[in-house]
């Protein structure tokens, strides 16, 4: 509720709300109104100027001229307290948009152990998978599950073979993307590094975007490490299903039979 | 700001050019000149 008091001296009309406010009346002004236009503008502007109007808002009186303009002109004032402290609200996404972040969960070298469950139904999200790699003659050489009889021959293969572990996420979603935080499990005994690789199946082109460059070494973190990287503003990610532009892959360097557990927090804002 | 085949390229100097990629994610490259950017978009074939 807005409340005016005229004490200018002379009746002034409102004519947004065909009121002629007396000398010394007060006024509630309508829960509805968009903005007081004044018979004499300059009068009130004067009037203002000169403190001889009052102006209350849910009881709280505005003595600013600058707020007095802004209420009765019927724009937003800038959010306070109850005590008037001005609350500093800036806002880090689009409209609508909230902090969602997500977390996955993998062990290195480790067929099936990927984690990507959606809140609501415990069930895989489905934008993650996990891939493993090794390096013959400089080349990374993916091991297929496909390729082996048995999850446990597979595994046997990732035991002895497995140099590199890949999880990529792509989502289905335009996001706004602030950072991740990375948490590791037991420290591994012999070096380990993680990076990040955006677009990686643009890679051939020169397209890709690196993150990460030089690896964060996850062999000289205590066990159970919570490594954040905060890009301090968003960048918005567009869902890009053709190009796989949208795609980020973090790619961890390890001695054949490290497992490390790892989870990964994306930090970002959705719709 | 040149869009092209979803993606979008401009010249930032001599032989360096700033890839836009369809997801917003932007990449610096070097080309000669226009065709050799629009090259490396055409021959992604995915």
């Amino acid at each position: 509720m807005i409340t005016i008091v005229n004490i200018f001296g002379a009746e002034v009309l409102l004519d947004e709300v065909s009121k002629t406010l007396l000398t010394a009346e007060s006024y509630d002004l309508p829960d509805d109104f968009t903005r007081i236009r004044w018979a004499n503008s300059n009068q009130v502007l004067d009037a203002i100027t000169a403190d001889k109007i009052r102006v209350w808002v849910s009881g709280v009186e505005y003595t600013s001229h600058t707020d007095q303009t802004s209420i009765l002109r019927g724009e937003s004032l800038s959010p306070t307290t109850v005590d008037q402290i001005p609350i500093s609200r800036l806002s880090s996404t689009k409209t609508g948009w909230h902090f969602s972040p997500r977390y996955i969960t993998w062990k290195t070298a480790s067929y099936g152990s990927l984690h990507n469950k959606k809140v609501d139904t415990l069930t895989d999200y489905g934008d993650a998978s996990l891939r493993f790699w090794k390096v013959v003659s400089g080349a990374w050489v993916e091991l297929l599950r496909s390729a082996y009889a048995s999850d446990a021959d597979f595994q046997t293969a990732l035991d002895t073979d497995c140099t590199i572990t890949t999880m990529d996420w792509q989502t289905t979603y335009d996001f706004d993307i602030r950072g991740a935080v990375l948490i590791t499990g037991t420290r591994p005994t012999s070096p380990a590094y993680g990076y990040v690789q955006a677009a990686p199946d643009l890679a051939p082109y020169g397209l890709d975007v690196s993150f990460m460059d030089g690896g964060i070494p996850l062999h000289l973190v205590k066990d159970y490490s919570f490594i954040a990287n905060d890009g301090r503003t968003v960048k918005s990610v567009v869902a890009d299903p053709i190009n796989n532009s949208n795609k980020f892959r973090v790619i961890i360097e390890h001695a054949a039979g490290a497992y490390i557990d790892l989870a990964l927090g994306y930090e970002h804002y959705r719709a | 700001m040149t869009a092209y085949k979803g993606f979008q390229y401009e010249q930032l100097a001599a032989g360096s050019w700033r890839i836009t990629l369809p997801s917003g994610l932007k990449k610096v490259v070097s080309a000669t000149d226009e065709n050799a950017v629009k090259a490396i978009i055409d021959s992604i074939a995915i």
